[in-house]
């Protein structure tokens, strides 16, 4: 790349140099006569961005942890293409892509090589985790077409006296969006870099009879593009160079609502080419590749019994399939013998939960439930000439909990609660938390927050085993735990401005991790490291209504393993990002600015993955009667080099990334 | 240590915020003096609500009075820490009922506190506030409701706010927000006891009627909530 230190910048103010001269001077319209309009218009009348928190809603500076809302609007404007660029922009969150799933790290916390099973997703309350390896699918594989969002709830912290497993790191709730959101027959094509295409048809309306209906199907499909990997750089394997970067996706959802009842059936089946030949596969064969069939259907159940009962109860279906092709080289001598290794895992189960709200007495709240998950189906197989591993199983957990909201005084809030946990396959887990949420003046909340949780180990960590040849499965594990304390201090400046300041300790024990036994040299996973992450964020929030909305954050982790005393790998001690959103003209056209700056991490082979910093821009254009939207977008706008760490299974040390990107979106309402 | 990549894409980066910003800022310096489009609604609302009230101070004045310019106008009250900015400008010319439309804004409670911190009882200015025909009560009052309608319960005015719990605490109308909508619930009981009657059409656009007054314990008429 040979570019001048402000090649980037020069070549921008050309592009924003002709916005100014397309745009008209951003002079305030007059209003219209709001006065004149009878009660009936009036409350016909829409309002883009709402600053109330609406009747049944926490406030942030209510929750009782540190939370980050992204709403649709924001997905729009920033031009956000799956839901791991979405928690991206969260303060202390960063991701890995590995060019087959995206994963997301939270607080210096991501080893290369998991599964990200320490985050719990929801969608509409739904557990998506899946039940073999209990891993959420943030990237093109997740259950959900991002432009179906209504909004993402990051709660950082542990959640687990609420939500039982996973929840150890961050809980992630996905809101869909209602029909009503639609109103109509809405259709969106995309084109971006790399023959990447996309489209979408949905259909969203509310009926007179209460029926709230939603229809969507989205496809996609991408050729990838041209890859090079100096690892491989040899005449016998095609110098480094590879194609395999393709991706296919198809998503089905339906949601409807009437009157307490809620349902969603979410669909996603992603196929992904692996161009890296992880796991020693041959380098440059397009059948080596990953594909994922997810299917959600929810039901939920919401009635307010009476002013100070109300009761939630939900059940669901989820369905995971996972297959992957690795195709190897057995060959001895000279002559290949190529043979196509597949996995596979099979997934169904049950989950559903009864949850009731209560205001006994005065100045409490009391949430109580319980759940139960039953797994009718986890399985795991490889084969290709024989048959290495097949394993079957079934389990079952239920959880009950219960959380007290005391309003001990005027401006002082205390929160209580714990949930238990009981397992098959270990035994119980019991996870408590308390928070004191102190508005210290108008506008300042201290909130001293200490919590804790726990992930059971899962099927693919009980169970898997190659039949000898270097992995063996544990006699038992216990189920990980985190026991984390943190202050917050959130202020409203004004009524735009808004900062938050955090600081957290973590202790993680009894990570799961593999290790080699020394009695056989097998591989075993075990219940052996420990985590102590120490950190800070600070945040600031800005909005301002003709649309401006800022956001910005620091953070500052040192996650060190307490074992070994070494930090962590894929671990960058500093994140910083901002985001901003500005109006180009008036109501129309808005411009996205992302900019995020991820300090340096080690790698596996004990380097540096470099530093860097990266640019996303998106201009967004809607017509004045919102009937018709045109986005454009560059991604990694000044073409800035950098990879992330790679795991275990890859011969690469780190893993490139995207150089820039473009994507034109259209979308047009009915 | 910053690698030669991030050094190359500060530079860029920063050119490029400072020409958002410096385009975005006259933007935003409009918005700054204007009220957001949610509280320009409300304020069309409670202008709005004047047309549906009936009680003795909503009568017209005498005859002779009538569409004189000495007419004294309807008082709109706004307490607390006032989010309507310039919202009721477009007002200054308009009439409602053949009177003149006026708005007075009244210190939030906390305003009053002692040198201790410690707040009044009942809002100092209640009979100043008393002579409004409508009053809304911004959100920074939450915590008061109680010494901002106790000395009110008797007037015959409307109270308005947006603040969950409103009703429940005594005040006649509540502001909702509905999928992105503005709407509102009534309190008929309060609006009963102020003395104050409110006419069918703005109570049939009512998302929720309650009926049961905090300064009067539950209605005997009560016959469920939904209307």
């Amino acid at each position: 790349m040979t570019q001048t230190p402000y090649g980037g910048g020069t070549w921008m103010s050309v592009v924003l140099l002709t916005v100014m001269a397309v745009a008209t001077s951003p002079a305030c319209s007059e209003q219209e006569d709001l006065f004149a309009m009878s009660l009936e218009d009036l409350m016909a009348v829409e309002i883009d961005t709402v600053v109330s928190a609406s009747k049944y809603e926490q406030k942030v500076s209510d929750a009782p942890s540190s939370v980050t809302i992204i709403t649709a609007d924001e997905i729009r404007k920033y031009g956000y293409r799956t839901l791991a660029e979405v928690l991206r922009s969260a303060p202390g969150f960063y991701v890995n892509n590995d060019r087959n799933y995206e994963y997301v790290g939270v607080r210096g916390f991501r080893r290369p090589g998991d599964y990200d099973t320490r985050i719990l997703l929801l969608v509409d309350g739904h557990r998506t985790n899946e039940n073999i390896g209990n891993s959420p699918l943030f990237g093109a594989q997740f259950v959900l077409d991002v432009d179906l969002i209504d909004r993402v709830e990051i709660i950082r912290g542990p959640g687990s006296s609420l939500y039982g497993s996973n929840a150890l790191l961050a809980v992630i709730n996905v809101i869909t969006k209602g029909g009503k959101t639609l109103n109509g027959l809405e259709l969106s094509g995309e084109v971006a870099g790399f023959d990447t295409w996309k489209s979408r048809i949905s259909y969203g309306n509310r009926f007179d009879n209460g029926l709230d209906l939603l229809v969507s199907a989205t496809r996609g499909d991408s050729e990838g593009q041209e890859l090079y990997f100096k690892e491989f750089d040899d005449p016998a394997t095609a110098n480094g160079l590879v194609r395999n970067d393709d991706a296919s996706l198809h998503n089905l959802f339906v949601r409807a609502s009437w009157g307490d009842f809620g349902l969603i059936a979410a669909h996603a089946a992603a196929e992904k080419g692996i161009p890296t030949a992880p796991w020693d596969a041959v380098f440059g064969d397009g059948r080596t590749r990953t594909y994922d069939d997810t299917t959600l259907i929810g039901l939920t159940y919401e009635r307010e019994i009476s002013e100070t009962l109300a009761l939630q109860a939900r059940t669901a279906y989820g369905h995971y399939d996972y297959d992957g092709r690795y195709v190897y080289d057995y060959s001895e001598d000279e002559t290949p013998y190529i043979v196509v290794n597949k996995d596979r895992w099979r997934g169904r189960w049950w989950d559903s939960e009864l949850q009731v709200t209560a205001r006994p007495f005065e100045k409490h709240i009391l949430t109580a439930g319980g759940e139960f998950h039953c797994n009718t189906r986890q399985d795991q197989t490889n084969w290709d000439e024989e048959v290495y591993f097949d394993d079957s199983r079934h389990s079952q957990n239920w959880g009950l909990y219960v959380q007290d909201e005391y309003r001990v005084l005027d401006n002082v809030t205390l929160v209580a609660g714990a949930r238990y946990d009981r397992y098959d396959t270990f035994g119980g887990s019991t996870n408590p938390r308390m928070a004191v949420l102190y508005d210290l003046c108008d506008r300042t909340t201290l909130k001293l927050l200490y919590g804790r949780a726990f992930r059971a180990p899962n099927a693919y960590e009980l169970y898997y085993h190659d039949g000898g040849y270097s992995q063996k499965a544990p006699l038992s594990l216990d189920p990980e735990t985190i026991d984390t304390y943190e202050i917050v201090l959130e202020r409203a400046f004004t009524e735009n401005l808004s900062a938050s300041l955090s600081g957290f300790y973590y202790v993680m024990d009894d990570l799961i991790g593999q290790n080699v036994d020394p009695d056989d040299d097998l591989l075993v996973f075990t219940n052996l490291e420990e985590v102590k992450t120490r950190g800070m964020e600070l945040t600031l929030n800005g909005r301002w209504e003709t649309g401006l909305r800022v956001r910005t954050s620091y953070s500052y982790v040192d996650a060190e393993n307490s074992v070994t005393d070494r930090t962590l790998a894929n671990s960058p001690s500093h994140l910083a990002k901002l985001n901003l959103i500005a109006p180009v003209l008036k109501d129309t056209l808005f411009a996205g600015l992302e900019v995020q700056y991820n300090a340096k991490s080690r790698t596996l082979a004990d380097n540096d993955a470099d530093d860097f910093i990266l640019t996303n821009l998106a201009l967004t254009y809607r017509s004045p009667s919102k009937r018709l939207e045109i986005a454009a977008g560059l991604y990694n706008l000044f073409d800035v080099k950098y990879g992330y760490p790679a795991f275990g299974e890859h011969t690469q040390d780190t893993i490139e990334q995207d150089g820039r990107m473009f994507r034109i979106k259209l979308t047009y309402r009915f | 240590m910053m690698s030669e990549n991030v050094m190359r894409a500060t530079g860029s980066i920063l050119f490029l915020i400072a020409c958002l910003t410096v385009w975005g800022a006259p933007v935003a310096v409009c918005a700054d003096s204007s009220a957001t489009p949610e509280y320009r609604l409300k304020a069309a609302f409670l202008y709005n609500f004047i047309l549906f009230l009936d009680g003795a101070r909503f009568d017209p004045p005498d005859d002779n009075a009538k569409n004189d310019d000495s007419s004294p106008p309807i008082l709109i009250g706004i307490l607390g820490t006032d989010p309507f900015a310039d919202a009721f400008e477009p007002l200054k010319d308009k009439e409602v009922r053949n009177r003149p439309v006026a708005i007075r804004r009244f210190k939030g409670l906390d305003e009053f506190a002692d040198a201790e911190g410690r707040l009044p009882a009942r809002h100092p200015q209640s009979e100043q506030i008393g002579d409004c025909h409508v009053v809304f009560i911004c959100r920074s009052e939450k915590e008061h409701l109680t010494a901002i309608l106790g000395p009110l319960r008797r007037q015959s005015l409307l109270t308005v706010a947006d603040t969950p719990g409103f009703l429940e605490a005594g005040g006649i109308v509540d502001f909702l927000i509905e999928d992105k909508k503005v709407c509102f619930e009534i309190n008929t009981a309060a609006a009963q006891r102020a003395g104050l009657q409110i006419r069918s059409q703005l109570l049939r656009l009512a998302k929720r009627i309650v009926q049961t007054d905090a300064f009067e314990g539950p209605n005997d008429e009560e016959n469920g909530n939904d209307t």
